[in-house]
């Protein structure tokens, strides 16, 4: 499932990378093999989407992907402990699809605990920064950091404290192209 | 002019606020101003600085048309809320292709009532730019209620509360929304 490029020796390159910045990042790119990448799309395709909206905090549609899990199986998880240096019990999937106008904000009220954000981005090659859509860190002293969707692409962060996130507003540009971040909840 | 009644929160419209020649020439020397670009999740459009500070003769006229007791009492007189003369935040701002502003509700110690001047050529449904105003439904913004598209020499003002949400839609092709705007303390 996992491509299989990501082998042992390239394991421990992704984790020094991942070790190497402030905010401790990494996106591995071909994440999956062709053959599950495409089955995950169109499993998700053939999932229920529902639009949520609360205008000062965010616009999505949020897709019903409980047969999303059989993808994520134990050798991911031994992967991001590798990667990460810490044990991982369980993953829950959390699956937002952005299109045109939609958009998250960053909140008050949200956490700003310290911990590990992972997601998965599906969506078309070439996405344009231009668009939106792009995940963009913010950190306490204003630095940010900005992942640009790029197709089955697992992006890997260590939020410190007081990191914050939000998806960057779609504009008309975007069309009808639509980018899915499948988020990885660690239990 | 029903500013009170106005809903889904006391609003008003105010066309031709301006003498034609005086907009004209107010909207040349905006033009000459520098523009900063800002975003941040919320937002992205360009803003000049402080207009208070401005130097240009026909910007500093706007300013000292604010600063009168004449416009603190009309605007007193419209809204029946009690702001303070000279008491203003004021500054430039231009949309152009792709900008927008999230929903908000403006709310902050002093303010009273937002105002935004509209210094660009009448904006309809293809242009996108429009300011909405949105219900509010138990604390939290609801629907959109009311759409004004940006119109040429005209003055929209609201008053700040907990409840003024509201959000500037994404300007979509090349007209450039060009305005004035701030808050009345």
């Amino acid at each position: 499932m996992i491509n299989s490029a990501y082998s042992n020796e390239v394991i421990e390159e992704v984790k020094q990378s991942f070790n190497s910045h402030d905010m401790k990042h990494v996106m591995l790119q071909s994440f999956f093999d062709e053959e599950s990448y495409s089955k995950l799309i169109n499993c998700i395709n053939n999932c229920k989407r529902t639009g949520v909206k609360i205008a000062d905090r965010y616009s999505y549609s949020l897709i019903e992907g409980d047969n999303l899990s059989k993808f994520f199986d134990d050798k991911l998880n031994f992967m991001i402990e590798k990667i990460v240096g810490k044990k991982i019990k369980e993953i829950k999937i959390d699956a937002r699809e952005f299109g045109w106008k939609d958009y998250t904000l960053l909140h008050d009220s949200e956490n700003k605990d310290k911990g590990l954000d992972i997601f998965l981005f599906i969506c078309r090659e070439n996405w344009d920064y231009f668009w939106g859509g792009n995940v963009v860190y913010k950190s306490k002293e204003g630095k940010s950091h900005i992942f640009t969707p790029v197709p089955n692409s697992l992006c890997i962060v260590s939020r410190r404290k007081e990191d914050m996130s939000f998806i960057q507003y779609l504009n008309h540009y975007v069309g009808d192209e639509k980018v899915i971040v499948l988020n990885l909840k660690l239990e | 002019m029903d500013f009170v009644g106005n809903k889904p929160f006391p609003h008003l419209l105010i066309e031709n606020f301006l003498d034609k020649q005086k907009a004209e020439k107010l909207l040349l020397a905006l033009k000459k101003e520098k523009f900063e670009e800002k975003d941040s999740d919320l937002f992205q459009f360009r803003q000049t600085k402080d207009l208070h500070f401005s130097k240009d003769k026909e910007i500093r006229e706007f300013v000292n048309m604010l600063e009168s007791k004449e416009f603190s009492n009309r605007i007193k007189s419209i809204t029946g809320i009690n702001v303070k003369e000279g008491a203003f935040d004021l500054s430039g701002s231009l949309y152009i292709d792709t900008d927008y502003l999230l929903c908000h509700d403006d709310e902050l110690e002093g303010r009273k009532i937002a105002y935004i001047y509209y210094l660009c050529e009448d904006f309809s449904e293809k242009d996108g730019g429009a300011l909405a105003l949105l219900e509010d439904e138990n604390g939290k913004p609801g629907k959109v209620s009311r759409r004004y598209f940006p119109k040429w020499n005209s003055l929209m003002i609201f008053e700040v509360s907990k409840k003024s949400w509201h959000e500037v839609e994404e300007v979509i092709g090349k007209k450039k929304r060009y305005a004035i705007g701030g808050w009345l303390h």
